[in-house]
């Protein structure tokens, strides 16, 4: 009889089993807040040439007038990022106008004249689909210029890691550039086709070596 | 948290050893390294597939049930009728815990 369980087999299906309920349960708890067939993922938002501009704090913060403003500093080389759903700016401030204990104390409100806003809105990244092979999103930006009404900031560009590869999209604009169908398509395939080829190699080998031994 | 293509190759080669191991009489390690072989070879595929030419499931899983009948005729040596069998089993349930998981 072939499909009959042999009873010395039970050791081992229960050892599967175990490992089977460890894998079936084991991402429910991050799934709180996450929809179905969607995944959280890494990404961060970095100012590379603040010192450039030594004379400034440059902060993050949601727009909300009226409200609690910048709560966070950001410095150079550091990377940051929010809460997925803010309406986030990056503002800057002299140095000469601004006491730290007036942050610590959250006095500044978001529409303080001192508050130089950026012109470029940051957007935060909720869930991916589950099998999209993005691992991370680091976002680069780069101030221009700072003037008494504004703080221009480009996007100089974005990396997005895919694990095996890495697609770095040059930006230029105060626009985060998405990565077009080929990359993404790269991005899918780079991933699953070293495991397919070397499956596939082992197949064959399996078949090589039993053709050879008969 | 595993990677997501990780995590969904090891629950589909330890839920298709499983069936594989319960319905067919042969050894544990041959066993486990042809699921390995042959899920490696049609999973990551199968998602791409999914993704990017044939964005329906059922079609997918159609492909890969015929795929993986042929290997596993071929790699353990046994009729077509079998390998179709314990294939369709072992598909069936991995597809329907991939609902579970994605909705």
């Amino acid at each position: 009889m072939k499909f009959n369980i042999i009873p010395e087999k039970l050791k081992e299906i229960t050892f599967i089993t175990i490992i089977l309920t460890f894998l079936v349960f084991q991402p429910l708890a991050s799934a709180d807040v996450i929809g179905p067939g969607m995944k959280p993922f890494d990404w961060s938002y970095e100012v590379e040439n603040l010192d450039q501009y030594p004379d400034y704090f440059f902060m993050i913060s949601e727009d909300i007038p009226g409200q609690t403003g910048p709560k966070e500093i950001i410095r150079n080389g550091e990377e940051f990022d929010f809460y997925k759903n803010g309406n986030v700016y990056i503002y800057s401030m002299k140095k000469n106008e601004f006491e730290t204990q007036e942050l610590k104390n959250k006095q500044i409100k978001a529409d303080d004249p001192r508050l130089i806003k950026s012109d470029i809105k940051l957007d935060g990244y909720g869930a991916i689909p589950f099998f999209s092979p993005l691992k991370s999103i680091e976002i680069n930006l780069k101030i221009k210029n700072i003037t008494e009404n504004g703080l221009n900031i480009d996007v100089s560009e974005a990396k997005y890691d895919y694990g095996f590869y890495t697609a770095t999209i040059e930006g230029g604009k105060n626009q985060v550039p998405e990565p077009n169908p080929l990359i993404l398509s790269i991005g899918y395939i780079t991933q699953p086709i070293y495991l397919a080829g070397i499956a596939f190699l082992g197949i064959i080998i399996v078949f090589i070596k039993r053709y050879r031994g008969n | 948290m595993l990677d997501t293509h990780l995590f969904f190759l090891l629950l589909t080669i330890l839920i298709e050893f499983s069936v594989f191991f319960i319905l067919l009489k042969d050894g544990f390690y041959r066993i486990l390294l042809f699921v390995v072989l042959i899920n490696s070879f049609t999973q990551p595929i199968a998602t791409y597939g999914y993704y990017y030419l044939i964005s329906n499931l059922w079609v997918v899983e159609g492909f890969v049930v015929v795929v993986e009948t042929l290997l596993v005729k071929y790699l353990f040596e046994i009729n077509y009728y079998e390998a179709l069998k314990v294939t369709f089993v072992a598909n069936l349930i991995t597809s329907l815990v991939s609902f579970i998981f994605i909705g």
